[in-house]
């Protein structure tokens, strides 16, 4: 059966017109009753995901990419608790196909107790480590609703270990890719279904347990949802679901009713492709008129033959994790939070990939693009004084995402596979409109999630934590700096040889912008060292970030500077690793920041003497230690007067503009140059 | 039977409950922040005076003074603790800072937590200046990779002093598998610490404050440790020598949150947080054990939380999994006491996010500006307005008639803020608030029992503090609990539950034992963990004699119980259980453990996984000495059924069906053992008021205590 594309293509996140029974049902609640069952149904599947971060063993379910949702009888999202918002959108178009093509399908159907399955980001979903898993709630013979849970697991039996292969070229490197199926029947899984997907994964144990663990949440969630059908019947369930949806709905575009109609433009740009270094062009547009908003992607660079293309639904996923928490983050996630936004992409575009493309990386991909989006939210929502907040004008945590994924045995002689959490979830927050961004602000895509303690990491997989410091000059400078990532140095220990891979962006074009004369946070790339053993047996200090690894250690010991995305490779015991999580953009212009707080982060080592004296442009005192406050006010008006005189009128400044263009070396996956995909 | 005392202190209020001679009487003032032990003494002393006696007289025959207190919290909050200086493995000097990741998170509830534009981290316990890294290490095995040097221990050391640092933390990686790099940091600075400094600059190992697995939480706890220790020491004395002004020889003993009593120098002050709803439970706990009840919920409804304990198969078992306190994520092991933000100070409002939702909570007016009808300028319509205007609560008695109500201006904002939006009469909008608040506490109560692998319908709820016995009923229809009992003493009732509390302390180690080949090959697994498991708790057994001894008390008489921390290899949360034994001593111990712990994971998740490995990530080891014997509850005879002498008469109460109903009103001091009134009706003491719906039923038993059952 090909791919249903009238399900995916056409807008199927957006919720179905509510049924003639929901609008009976919903005509009759009580609004006391209905605001006590939606609170009770939050309530259930908050238990839910207790459930399985009780059970679940992927690091990444401690890093809250779950999510556990409840949805109605047709497949429209009405309520879900969730790590990351990016899973709003998950479980919908697999549900909607198991009810298109399924239900009364004689070798297939729908029963109660069946439990299906999907990892396949071409039905819906984002990219294959996202493995979701749903059941029907029957009653009285019939389908009143769906639950479903999800987590991201970091292995599915790809060319590389770790689910995200960075020299995949397309789908078929990506491993095991599972449409939306039927793994379990009358409330059991399948014993040949738990075989075959053993059969394809590095890790076994884990994609059974964590599958299990799933199942288990659903049951969980099934079984209160049944307990309100019993105690309020059917109707009551349908006309609830379907309500909330159809209230946040409203409630969204009642927000943005409010502010001013108008285009909002930004362009972002990503330095890899995977296997590869490059540059790629995504600029972005916003109009907003009434209670829509239309995104305009459509001048995207083309389809990339490594692992960072999207899927054109994915955008739209995406974009929940911000909304959720900026814009949205008071409003319950349901299929109608989606209503008032229309995204255009194009056809070919590393934002609408084909079918075949390899889309594992799309999760390193879009948050810079939807980053650049927070911004043009930042310059809508200050013209609207109830916006003008930090909850709502603050740049994003930064979304160049990295992380580190280790495989082989490890000092208990056990084969594992995971990825180092700490890194992708200790991402610097973006400068806000009265305050500095938080250093160490957790992961893009929601603020629940954690990282784990050194000794976590170090107990079951074979390595040693060198430093975990916060990066010097880590945040984007500006009038409210933004808050600074973490460098991370793990050093392999206990075990003779184990395989490393390094994902992530921003090694030389910056990914966290600034706003409003704020600075972008600065670029990072991985160092390792092959040999680093002498580091606890010599006089030598301890480094504390990659920039004093590289001064520390023995220079005959093997530097690499590598980009962030680098294809698996061996690396042996004493060796080193360095990567940093980001930093966030900076907030106004940095010589309008308080000259005391300069010296507070210098004094901290957030920000550098150079930084403070040449980009926040504050003069020490002789003593070094203390700033010369009148003579930092002359130093900033002379700034000032000499940015008037560097000034040009726009048209000479953009005829001078259009003369540069990057090395070719940089554009060969850029696309047509400068405008990379006109339409 | 000696007399005990047990003074509760709270932000607000200070409690004193006395029992002497088979009778409890209790005092209530207010708190005195600029000295706490005359708000202390007061309290004794009103309590006294109801027994007719002098105050010296009281406290020479006072056996035991229990204490507890949320001060040590407040002083964290205001950042009121020492200066402190932590020294930690060099490169890692950041990590208290980082904390998980997100720091900012952690005991925020979590609508707030979706909140990131509005992210703040909390100010730090230790600035930054005052973190050094040594450079030592130990790795994950307990192997030592590198040892401190002590010119660089020397160095740090001079820097901390020269800083004016009172206290100094030693927090090293794996320090818990291997306490020697620790152990020799503490050594040197014991050996150069000048003269002057030495027994004003104490010392605090982690590896001895907490030794357990997880750096970040076991640093934490050490610093919290270390930050509130002198301000907690000096409070007590004061405390202490005023009460041995007045006769008291014995030691002053302080409350824990695991469920015990201790002196203060056999007291980590992060075990005092949350003492006073963990001795609610035990009281709870005890006075169940009167009724044979072994399942029962607490739930306390103040002014501005609902706390909420579960006590299970007649044990106080259930820890908090994912400890916090204040901001700060530890992992001590303590009674799980959960918070939500529902009291009577709520705040009903319209989440626009949800079309209009109706709710409350949890923003509250606390008790200043309060809720409207206190006059205090509270704008705000709260659960105790909603309650005033329903008729439950009586504007000339409330507090035993302490505060007067202005029903007026509650009825004026409720009908401004939710009447009018809903389209509904005052009191059909009071009474849809009261809806929502019982139903959230009961839903909250439901899933929290639930989650821990019971039903809720085989509880018993006992519900207490002001506002509870008012809601018990409301939030029972989502429990669904058999009985709830409500006592006359509601409103002391931690400090009543304190006179239960035995000395009891908890020893915890990490042990990381793989049970290699679960049940199939216990053999193996028991040749492999035997010895460290028997020495482990040997050794706890050990420290745990010489700590009893050392209350003044009889380690013979000491009761030891153990406890398992287990969960599947690299599976993220660990599943509590007791030990079916004691010590490993044949395979078929082991074949009993894991099926412990099998069972315990089928009923709170649902599943087992045959073939995963296994660890017993810690062992705790819970050693408990009685005291003096708390208050049992004196019998009573049962008298006549008939309450009429208590009624002190009729007022217009609003009930959901059929709404006003002139409706009789008890009063609480003249009701006796042995009668019964079926609802509606309402049920007025000087500090509890019961509201009974019809359909309802209270009774007062032979306890004195008021049972109410649904009765169709």
């Amino acid at each position: 059966m090909p791919v249903d594309l009238e399900l995916v293509k056409e807008g199927r996140f957006k919720p179905e017109p509510p049924t003639a029974e929901e609008l009976a049902a919903m005509s009759k609640l009580d609004r006391v009753d209905y605001s006590i069952y939606t609170m009770r149904v939050e309530l259930a599947c908050r238990e839910s995901r207790e459930v399985l971060q009780k059970l679940g063993i992927s690091t990444l379910i401690r890093a809250g990419d779950t999510a556990h949702g409840v949805y109605t009888a047709n497949g429209d999202l009405s309520i879900a608790e969730v790590g990351t918002y990016l899973h709003v959108v998950t479980g919908i178009i697999p549900i909607k196909f198991v009810l298109k093509h399924y239900l009364d399908d004689p070798m297939v159907g729908v029963k109660d107790g069946d439990i299906f399955f999907c990892n396949e980001a071409v039905y819906g979903g984002i990219h294959n480590p996202d493995m979701i898993t749903f059941m029907p709630i029957y009653w009285a013979g019939r389908i009143i609703a769906w639950v479903a849970s999800a987590s991201h697991e970091p292995e599915t039996g790809a060319t590389e270990p770790g689910g995200m292969p960075s020299t995949a070229r397309s789908r078929y490197d990506e491993g095991l890719k599972v449409p939306p199926i039927k793994i379990g029947e009358q409330f059991k899984l399948k014993s040949d279904i738990i075989e075959l997907f053993e059969n394809n994964v590095r890790y076994p144990l884990m994609m059974t347990n964590d599958l299990a663990a799933r199942v288990a949440a659903c049951l969980t969630l099934r079984k209160r949802i049944l307990e309100i059908v019993e105690k309020k019947g059917a109707e009551f369930v349908l006309g609830t679901l379907r309500k909330m949806i159809i209230d946040t709905a409203e409630s969204v575009k009642e927000r943005i009713s409010k502010i001013p109609d108008g285009t909002y433009r930004h362009v972002a740009f990503l330095d890899t492709v995977g296997f590869g270094e490059g540059l790629l062009r995504l600029p972005i547009s916003l109009t907003k008129k009434k209670d829509r908003m239309v995104f305009d992607l459509t001048h995207a660079s083309p389809q990339t033959p490594g692992p960072y293309n999207s899927f054109e639904h994915t955008v739209e996923a995406v974009f929940a994790s911000l909304v959720f928490q900026y814009l949205l983050s008071d409003v319950p996630a349901s299929s109608g939070c989606l209503v008032p936004f229309e995204f255009k992409t194009t056809p070919g575009s590393c934002l609408n990939a084909k079918q075949d493309a390899a889309v594992s990386h799309v999760v390193y991909l879009l948050p810079v693009v939807i980053s650049a989006l927070q911004i043009l939210f930042i310059k809508a929502l200050y013209n609207v004084s109830e916006y003008r907040k930090e909850e709502y004008l603050a740049l994003p945590l930064n979304g160049g995402l990295r992380a580190l994924g280790v495989s082989g045995k490890n000092q208990w002689g056990k084969e594992v596979t995971t990825h180092l959490i700490a890194i992708g979830n200790s991402r610097g927050g973006g400068a806000r409109f009265s305050r500095d961004g938080v250093d160490s602000a957790g992961f893009w895509y929601c603020g629940y999630a954690e990282a784990a303690d050194c000794e976590q990491d170090e107990s079951a997989y074979p390595v040693l934590t060198v430093w975990r410091s916060f990066t010097p000059d880590g945040g984007g400078p500006g009038k409210y700096r933004g808050g600074t990532g973490v460098s991370f140095g793990y050093m392999i220990h206990n075990s003779e040889t184990i395989s490393l891979t390094t994902i992530g962006v921003g090694q030389r074009f910056p990914v966290a912008h600034g706003v409003f004369g704020g600075y972008p946070a600065g670029t990072r790339p991985v160092v390792t060292v092959d040999d680093a053993s002498s580091l606890y047996s010599t006089d030598s200090k301890v480094p504390t970030s990659d920039t004093s690894l590289v001064r520390l250690i023995r220079q005959d010991a093997g530097i690499r500077i590598q980009p962030n995305s680098t294809p698996t490779r061996a690396i042996r015991k004493g060796g080193l690793v360095a990567q940093c999580s980001g930093g966030g953009g900076g907030y106004g212009d940095p010589i309008e920041r308080d000259p005391n707080l300069v010296l507070r982060d210098v004094e901290t080592g957030r920000v550098s003497k150079w930084a403070a004296e040449n980009v926040y442009m504050v003069v020490f005192e002789q003593d070094g230690l203390h700033i010369d406050g009148k003579a930092t006010e002359e130093r900033r008006k002379i700034e000032r007067l000499e940015r008037r005189k560097r000034g040009t009128p726009f048209e000479s400044f953009e005829r001078e503009w259009n003369k540069l263009r990057p090395p070719d070396t940089a554009l060969r996956f850029y696309g047509e140059w400068p405008v990379p995909f006109p339409v | 039977m000696t007399t005990t005392i047990d003074i509760d202190i709270g932000g607000t209020f200070t409690e004193a409950v006395v029992s002497r001679g088979g009778l409890v009487k209790w005092g209530k003032v207010a708190t005195t922040p600029y000295n706490l032990s005359l708000g202390a003494v007061n309290a004794i002393l009103e309590a006294s005076k109801q027994f007719q006696i002098g105050a010296q007289t009281l406290f020479e025959e006072t056996g035991i003074i229990r204490y507890s207190t949320t001060l040590a919290l407040n002083d964290l909050i205001q950042r009121k603790g020492a200066r402190l200086g932590l020294l930690t493995t060099a490169g890692l000097e950041d990590v208290i800072l980082i904390g998980r990741s997100r720091q900012w998170g952690d005991g925020l509830p979590r609508h707030l937590q979706r909140k990131t534009g509005a992210a703040s981290n909390p100010l730090p316990l230790i600035s930054e200046d005052a973190i050094i890294g040594i450079k030592e290490r130990t790795d994950s095995m307990g192997n030592v990779l590198a040892r401190p040097s002590r010119t660089e221990v020397v160095e740090a050391l001079r820097k901390l002093i020269t800083r004016g640092t009172r206290g100094i933390v030693i927090s090293f990686l794996w320090s818990f598998m291997n306490p020697s790099n620790e152990k020799y940091v503490a050594k040197v600075i014991e050996e150069e610490l000048p003269e002057a400094y030495l027994g004003s600059v104490p010392v605090f190992l982690s590896s001895e404050v907490q030794p357990k697995w997880l750096e970040y939480p076991r640093t934490m706890l050490t610093i919290l440790n270390a930050y509130l220790h002198m301000q907690m020491g000096e409070q007590l004395n004061e405390l202490g020598a005023q009460i041995r002004s007045m006769g008291y020889r014995k030691p002053l003993m302080l409350v824990h949150n695991t469920g015990g009593t201790a002196k203060l120098s056999r007291t980590k002050v992060t075990d005092t947080y949350n003492g006073g709803p963990v001795a609610g439970m035990v009281g709870s706990l005890e006075i169940g054990r009167l009724y044979g009840l072994k399942n029962i919920v607490t739930a306390e409804m103040g002014g501005t939380t609902f706390n909420m304990g579960v006590i299970s198969e007649g044990m106080l078992g259930n820890y908090e999994s994912n400890p916090v306190i204040d901001r700060w994520a530890v992992n001590s092991t303590y009674i799980e006491n959960k918070s939500i933000g529902a009291g009577g100070g709520s705040i009903a409002w319209f989440n626009e996010g949800m079309g209009g939702r109706l709710e409350v909570g949890p923003a509250s007016a606390s008790s200043n500006p309060g809720p409207v009808c206190y006059d205090l300028g509270g704008r705000e319509p709260t659960v105790t307005d909603a309650d005033l205007l329903l008729g439950y609560l009586n504007d000339k008695f409330f507090l035993g008639g302490r505060i007067r109500l202005n029903k007026d201006k509650a009825r004026r904002v409720f009908k401004e803020k939710v009447a009018d939006k809903l389209g509904a009469s005052v009191e059909e909008a009071a009474s849809a608030v009261k809806t929502v608040i019982d139903e959230k506490m009961g839903a909250e109560i439901a899933t929290d029992i639930s989650l821990k692998g019971y039903d809720p319908r085989e509880f018993a709820m006992f519900s207490f503090g002001g506002a509870g016995p008012v809601h018990c009923f409301g939030v029972n229809k989502q429990v669904r609990a058999r009985t709830i009992y409500c006592f006359r003493f509601g409103a002391v009732f931690d400090a009543l539950g304190a006179s239960f509390l035995d000395v009891r302390h908890i020893y915890e180690r990490s042990v990381g034992i793989t049970l290699s080949a679960p049940e199939e090959d216990s053999e193996l697994s028991y040749r492999a963990c035997a010895d460290t498991f028997n020495a482990t708790v040997n050794s706890m057994h050990e420290i745990a004699s010489r700590d009893i001894a050392s209350e003044g008390l009889d380690a013979r008489g000491m009761v030891t119980s153990l406890e398992l921390e287990m969960r599947y290899e690299t599976q993220l949360m660990v599943e509590r259980i007791p030990s079916p034994v004691s010590r490993v001593n044949t395979p078929s111990d082991i074949v009993a453990i894991i099926q412990k712990f099998k069972s315990q994971l089928l009923k709170s998740a649902g599943i087992t996984f045959p073939h995963a490995i296994i660890r017993i990530e810690s062992i705790r080891l819970l050693a408990q000495a009685p005291v003096e014997p708390g208050m049992p509850l004196q019998s009573h005879e049962l008298r006549s059924s008939d309450a009429s002498k208590a009624v002190k008469g009729r007022r217009e109460v609003f009930w959901p069906k059929p709404g006003f109903v002139l409706t009789p009103i008890f009063d609480l001091n003249k009701l006796e053992p042995g009668n019964s009134i079926d609802g509606p009706a309402i049920v007025e003491g000087e500090d509890t008021t019961i509201v009974v719906p019809e359909g309802g039923r209270v009774s007062v038993d032979r306890f004195d205590n008021c049972i109410i059952e649904e009765v169709r």
